[in-house]
């Protein structure tokens, strides 16, 4: 009998060894007491927490920003005198560290306003002390004089939020963050996040691994995650609003759905907001079509077709959709079959498919990424498509871009250039990570900027880019690093600016130390 | 102390790889694992651990195919599958596939490439019963067995006896099967041939969901380029006397469309297979001391191809092993010792050619203390650059003759596979940095049997370490990580009884997981592809020469992603059979039946439709020239 208590023991001891209690947190963060009275163990992430910066504990002094968990100016201000000031607007160091406009009382230009000591601040902005900032815009005077918006966060139409945000797939991450790219700290959204959109003043995040959509509101910082969402169809590629729906376009399940975004999110994963899904073929199942980007024209929706990586697949994609959306329901109107026949090829390749991938509008013209894949062993030459919807049949142009351009991701379109970037083989065995810059009239190349690629004898620290999706700011254009977590920054030819070749780290570590950026838009 | 055990009874542990069951150990004091209808009183040999839960699945001609339609009835057991033709794998107590070590007569059939053993390449034909053992048993069979083991049985010939057997089956989707075989002996020889094929066109409707949020009707389409044949032969050689020895010879080919998923479908790619492999085994007793020893070898060719396109080259796997043995008595103690050195070796022309040694050592005792007996064993693995122990504390405690109260502990580990370690395959790319995987677990429970009805019921706890997970990798690829960390609880119960002209089997298993990965997302959550509930009934009636059965198998809802959202549905197939028994001179039956009779839709992974309703019959023959042997459908 003793024995027998000895085992019934052993198993209970085994069930009780049930999960842990207490905080767990994701691969990005760290487990820290908070600094407050309670001191209750939070999830914080130490690259990006003022009140954290590098370690538990550690707060960064005022004004300073934790960027990858070092405390230090932040960009839009400069350290004087041991504090981090705007030389925008701080009138003891007006454009510089030390240059004082005249004293308030004595009338001699006080002022400052934009970096120049001033009589006067010019119509729209506000006079704070001797500071001329506009509220509705200036993240340390937002809507009010002194009210400084918290790292991280810009200032829109005077309320402070997160104006950049960016998804990290493998840790699940939301980043948001301010005009310089300053992050704040991050919050978990999912199993995937792999696109992101806007609709009135909402966050859309289309979840890969979960099979939905979650819709945050930005404010407050930091956005925090609802219950429920939309329930998507398999690997979501893409979400894009048009008016008050949502498209989203479900690459392994071959279809694309309908959203209606004046109704309520779902506050459970279901499909109450689903309004219309069509298969993205003429054929019931669209098999292997594997919708991958779409762009709209008016009332237009083009899709690019993909197709998936054997012969059979790959000729079911190699198009590009066309479907009215201005009624309830997509419907087909036509498509344009691409032809890579004349393609360049590796030695040995000889598939004939261009694989569409990322695809921008400008008027009525198309740009149109093409992989020039061979199945999934490497990525052929780069290509652009350019079509005009305007004409009937659609044909296309082949534009062949600079050989440090492999595999074709993304594209956007400018009035003035065209933007495209590489993300290189898969395997990375020939180097073609890349960004490609043409001028949108002449179509000749302008740039080509090539991106971080480590060898065996690199340092740990070096990490390879895949370039990917694409922000066009102001004045720069910002590509996400499909790879490493990270941000790229380039002016409008596609230049990195001294000492930004590294790019700005926006993802946490996990396993895989490939935090894979997957998408990055402007709340402004 | 061991009043009434023979000097047999301490060949047990020796028995554990041995080919052919051990006479002596029908009047073991053991109770014998639970077998479906209670067909087999026979302790399987490669199961010779007392205290181990074990479920034994008896062959059942003309009504499974392949080994992987077999192993679903046995608890704690999740089959994995493609769909008809297609590949299946087993999952026990919520390990991976790779976590569970296969063996067929003793013999690794888990690939070096990794992925798990595939028992869709196994056929129903050749083998005699096949056993799960659960738990990380890998201080008994070896490195691999973090989830538990599963162990195949061939055919054997029957002591001298003259049998001849063929069968003829056809079915649905243009299912066909053909087996023959025939044994016999003259003096201390004998021994079994055996052959077979099969064909199916595999091409079913199933139902897709080509607007699955819509909740519109699905479109029907019908499964294409799935295809399968198979062919295969085994033989097998015994000679009796002081030295025994005992010769498996088997090899099979098949041929099969990979149909790919229902949104991605493959038309034409195809798969190539073949197999051979041989396994000896030698033993002899003197007095107290026993002694066997064991050799082998398998050869397997994979080739991968898509139709119109330039040959494929094939990927050779080689596995080579020898291995001895010792077991003696000595006092309460029942030792055994044994060493093995075994390599295997991979090779392509894409991959080159990677081989690695395997050299393992272990010993085992069983002390018997009256009523209780206790069972340390422990065995030291290399496997390349990865070594490990596997330590294991069996206890058994008999109450009278009808119960037994049995318990575990122990831990095993799983060397990570070439596949994981070198070889990239599409968008799958290696880890030349994994370690191994570990396991522990225990486990206890009650084995009964109260006339006609034996029963066992038991409750585990497996935890599973370092497990090595793919991680979307940039450019749409996967790479393996050792970051995964899980447990699994829960109970398992198995019962078979034969009352009169009825017969009854039935498990059912409760299982609980936790992903315990240090990621908010998933911590706590339970693990995918992980069913709360699978349960398997079945239920016989019939007379001498006419037998009916219904077969239930069900299994509960499970998450198909790691944050679990995304929700695979219960489900459950009635399958329904009956056999005649048409001339009973010559042994001559017609069987009949009907799977999933109610027509339901499933899919069992991501995209893999399962086949509807089909109906199969077969002829079979089988003859002996020994009045005594029943012949049984």
């Amino acid at each position: 009998m003793r024995a027998q208590a000895v085992l019934l023991s052993l198993f209970a001891a085994g069930l009780a060894g049930c999960i842990q209690s207490g905080t767990v947190c994701n691969s990005p963060h760290t487990t820290c007491s908070a600094n407050d009275s309670s001191s209750q163990a939070i999830c914080v992430d130490l690259q990006s927490d003022p009140a954290h910066c590098g370690a538990c504990s550690t707060a960064c002094g005022a004004g300073e920003a934790c960027i990858g968990g070092v405390c230090q100016c932040p960009p839009n201000t400069k350290s004087c005198g041991g504090a981090c000031v705007v030389t925008n607007s701080d009138s003891k160091n007006c454009g510089d560290c030390n240059i004082s406009c005249g004293a308030l009382e004595q009338g001699a230009a006080p002022l400052c306003q934009e970096g120049k000591c001033v009589d006067s601040c010019k119509a729209g902005h506000t006079a704070c002390g001797q500071s001329c900032v506009d509220l509705m815009t200036d993240a340390a005077h937002c809507n009010a004089c002194n009210h400084a918006c918290p790292q991280g966060q810009g200032c829109v139409a005077g309320k402070c939020q997160a104006t950049v945000v960016a998804t990290c797939f493998n840790t699940g991450e939301l980043v948001g963050m301010d005009d310089n790219l300053v992050p704040q700290a991050s919050v978990v959204i999912g199993g995937g996040p792999q696109s992101l959109a806007a609709h009135a003043g909402k966050l859309l995040i289309a979840d890969t691994s979960d099979e939905a959509l979650y819709e945050v509101d930005p404010l407050p910082t930091p956005p925090t995650k609802a219950a429920g969402g939309d329930k998507l169809g398999k690997a979501a590629n893409q979400v894009l609003v048009s008016g008050t729906k949502a498209f989203v376009i479900n690459s392994t399940d071959n279809n694309v759905q309908v959203l209606d975004l004046t109704r309520a999110m779902p506050g459970s994963l279901d499909n109450s907001r689903t309004v219309a899904q069509v298969p993205s073929s003429l054929t019931s199942s669209a098999a292997n079509t594997n919708p991958y980007f779409g762009t709209f024209i008016g009332d237009k929706l083009y899709v690019t077709l993909l197709g998936t990586f054997t012969p059979d697949g790959a000729a079911a994609g190699n198009r590009i959709l066309e479907l009215d959306v201005s009624g309830a329901s997509p419907t087909f109107t036509r498509e344009l079959v691409l032809d890579a026949t004349t393609f360049e090829k590796d030695a040995g390749i000889t598939e004939t498919f261009a694989r569409p991938a990322g695809i921008a509008a400008l008027g009525t013209k198309l740009y149109v990424a093409l992989g020039n894949l061979h199945g999934w062993s490497s990525g052929g030459p780069g290509y652009l498509a350019v079509t005009d919807t305007a004409a009937n049949p659609m044909s296309a142009r082949y534009l062949k871009l600079p050989a440090a351009c492999r595999n074709t991701g993304s594209v956007l379109a400018t009035p003035s250039r065209i933007y495209v970037t590489c993300l290189g083989s898969y395997g990375w065995s020939t180097p073609g990570e890349a960004l490609v810059v043409l001028d949108t009239a002449t179509e000749q190349v302008v740039t080509t900027t090539t991106f971080p690629r480590c060898g065996a004898n690199d340092p740990a620290t070096c990490k390879t880019a895949t370039p990917g999706r694409l922000l066009l700011r102001n004045s720069s254009l910002v590509i996400a690093d499909s790879n490493a977590g990270r941000l790229f920054v380039t002016d409008l030819d596609g230049k990195v600016p001294s000492g930004k070749e590294n790019g700005v780290n926006v993802c946490g570590l996990n396993s895989a130390d490939s935090q894979m950026t997957t998408d990055v838009i402007s709340l402004r | 102390m061991h009043s009434g055990i023979g000097p047999f009874r301490w060949l047990v542990p020796a028995l554990a790889f041995a080919a052919l069951p051990a006479p002596a150990l029908a009047e073991d004091r053991e109770l014998p694992p639970v077998t479906a209808a209670g067909t087999s009183d026979e302790t399987p040999a490669q199961l010779a651990d007392p205290s181990a839960f074990v479920s034994v699945v008896p062959a059942r001609p003309g009504e499974a195919a392949t080994a992987a339609e077999m192993v679903s009835a046995a608890p704690g057991v999740v089959v994995r599958d493609l769909g008809l033709n297609q590949a299946a794998a087993v999952s026990v107590r919520g390990s991976s596939a790779d976590e569970v070590l296969v063996l067929l007569d003793g013999m690794p059939l888990n690939p070096a490439a990794g992925g798990g053993a595939d028992l869709s390449t196994l056929p129903a034909p050749f083998l005699s019963r096949l056993s799960v053992s659960r738990g990380a048993v890998g201080a008994r069979y070896g490195a691999g067995a973090m989830g538990g083991a599963v162990l195949l049985e061939t055919v054997k010939p029957a002591d001298g006896e003259k049998r001849l057997h063929a069968e003829l089956g056809y079915g649905s989707f243009n299912s066909a099967d053909l087996s023959a075989g025939a044994c016999g002996g003259f003096g201390r020889v004998s021994g079994l041939l055996a052959v077979f094929a099969r064909k199916s066109d595999g091409d079913f409707p199933y139902r897709y969901y080509d607007r699955p949020q819509l909740n519109l009707p699905p479109v029907v389409l019908l499964r294409e380029n799935n295809q399968a044949e198979r062919t295969g032969a085994l033989a097998r050689l015994l000679v009796s006397g002081a030295w025994k020895f005992d010769l498996l010879l088997e090899a099979d080919a098949g041929e099969r469309g990979i149909p790919g998923t229902a949104q991605a479908p493959t038309p034409n790619l195809f798969q190539d297979d073949a197999r051979g492999l041989a396994v000896a085994r030698l033993s002899r007793t003197f007095g107290a001391l026993g002694l066997e020893a064991r050799a082998g070898g398998r050869f397997g060719r994979l080739l991968l191809g898509n139709r119109g396109e330039p040959s494929a080259t094939p990927q050779d796997e080689r596995y080579g092993f020898g291995e001895l043995s010792l077991q003696t008595l000595w006092g309460r103690h029942a030792l055994e010792a044994g060493t093995s050195a075994a390599g295997e070796s991979i090779a392509s022309a894409v991959h080159g050619s990677r081989a690695r040694p395997r050299l393992a050592a272990w010993g085992s005792d069983e002390i018997s203390l009256g009523a209780l007996s206790v069972l340390p064993v422990l065995r030291a693995e290399r496997i390349g650059d990865a070594s490990g122990l596997s330590p294991k504390l069996g206890l058994v405690i008999r109450l009278g003759e009808l119960v037994q109260l049995k318990a575990n502990a122990g831990q095993s580990f799983r060397a990570p596979s070439f596949g994981e370690l070198y070889l990239e395959q599409g968008l799958i790319q290696p880890n030349p940095d994994l370690r191994p995987e570990q396991a522990s677990f225990a486990d206890f429970g009650a084995v009964a049997r109260l006339g006609p009805v034996t029963a066992t019921a038991s409750g585990f706890y497996s935890r599973y370490q370092d497990l090595i997970l793919y991680e979307l990798y940039p450019g749409m690829r996967l790479k393996p990580f050792n970051f995964g960390q899980a447990q699994v609880y829960g109970g398992e119960f198995d019962a078979g009884a034969r009352l009169g002209l009825l017969s009854l089997a039935a498990s059912y298993t409760l299982s609980f997981s936790n992903n315990l990965v240090r990621d908010e997302r998933f911590y706590g959550n339970p693990l995918p592809y992980h069913p709360q509930h699978r349960g398997h009934l079945r239920l016989g009636a019939g007379v001498e020469w006419l037998e009916g059965f219904a077969e239930l198998d069900a299994q509960g809802a499970q998450f198909t992603n790691r944050t679990n959202t995304v929700t695979l549905p219960a489900r459950a197939r009635l399958n329904l059979g009956a056999a005649w028994l048409i001339q009973r001179s010559s042994g001559l039956w017609l069987s009949a039946g009907v799977k999933n009779v109610f027509d339901s839709s499933d899919e069992d992974l991501y995209g893999y439709p399962l086949p509807g309703r089909a109906l199969y019959a077969s002829l079979r023959v089988d003859w002996s020239d020994s009045p005594t042997t029943r012949s049984s459908p």
